[in-house]
């Protein structure tokens, strides 16, 4: 019986790596897709959960304050002023010492969540690229400039996270709008 | 011995494409697919945000005189941008329409129906639709 001849070898061996480096190639493309997709998704996925919870605060409190947060200090927005900025301070009671606090921190780019009632504050996102990330607005759309009752609260939430493997970065954006349900 | 043919060559290259085409095919599907998935729920937020802003809007029937700014002509449609690439192009574009219908006198009871319509590709029109029902002074 006849063996291959060289040629035949060859060819064959050729053929193969062709097939193998398609593979391989369909492979590392998935892969590629499938980290920039993992990648959006996690961060999606735990910010909805964040903005989720904040909805729901939002909507059952007794008031709310925007206004910006140095070192976790909240400062209010004065009337006159567009509300806009990068905390915003939810109390479901009248209680005024029982607040929840979301805000920018800017110093790592993280977003938090600070409760006094635990006197816990934890970190929600990060690589938050966006300072302005509340603003309050009547049902029309227009940025207010006083603390009114019937305001929606408008969340922007914008990221981005540098890809190792890939040649652009990753961008992504949430936005929501949330309104007191219970108005006095 | 003979050795391959030339037909026998094709054929076994032409199979070998079809396999990797496959693979490829199957990835593109499934980017495609993500892509729709979260297109959709950008679509889904917007019309939240769009029943949120009516939720804003004052219908008092127990001042006076009494205010209603919760009827369609204060809403019309709105076109908002469901995605767009790091470049800033590559927009894809949302409308939400939104109905304001009464459903009942007494007690006063109104419904909300925001439709947020989009094209996936050019190809396929989609509608994520959000609906929620309000009664005055609150």
């Amino acid at each position: 019986m006849a063996a291959f001849t060289l040629p035949e070898v060859l060819i064959s061996t050729t053929l193969f790596v062709l097939l193998l480096g398609g593979v391989v190639g369909a492979n590392l493309f998935g892969m590629r897709m499938y980290q920039l997709n993992e990648t959006k998704l996690k961060a999606g996925d735990g910010v909805r959960k964040t903005l989720g919870l904040m909805t729901d605060e939002i909507r059952k409190c007794k008031n709310v304050w925007l206004g910006n947060a140095t070192n976790g200090n909240f400062v209010s927005l004065l009337d006159a002023e567009p509300q806009t900025g990068s905390a915003l301070l939810i109390q479901p009671t009248t209680n005024a010492t029982n607040f929840v606090l979301y805000f920018l921190n800017p110093s790592d780019q993280s977003f938090r969540r600070s409760v006094t009632a635990t006197a816990t504050t934890t970190i929600l996102a990060q690589t938050v690229t966006n300072t302005t990330i509340f603003r309050a607005q009547d049902c029309f759309g227009n940025i207010l400039t006083n603390s009114q009752n019937n305001r929606v609260i408008h969340v922007t939430l914008e990221f981005f996270q540098p890809q190792p493997w890939l040649p652009v970065g990753n961008y992504s954006k949430l936005e929501t709008c949330v309104t007191r349900r219970r108005l006095d | 011995m003979a050795g391959l043919t030339l037909v026998e060559v094709v054929v076994a290259l032409g199979i070998s494409a079809l396999a990797v085409a496959g693979i490829v095919g199957g990835y593109l599907f499934s980017i495609a697919s993500a892509q729709k998935s979260a297109l959709s729920l950008a679509a889904g937020a917007k019309a939240i945000e769009r029943v949120e802003e009516t939720r804003s809007a004052i219908w008092s029937i127990s001042s006076f005189p009494p205010v209603d700014q919760l009827v369609a002509t204060n809403f019309p449609d709105e076109v908002v941008i469901l995605d767009q690439n790091a470049a800033g192009n590559g927009i894809t574009y949302g409308t939400n329409l939104t109905q304001i219908s009464q459903i009942s006198v007494d007690p006063p009871l109104r419904r909300i129906h925001v439709d947020c319509v989009w094209n996936f590709k050019g190809i396929q029109l989609l509608t994520n639709s959000m609906e929620t029902c309000r009664a005055p002074d609150r």
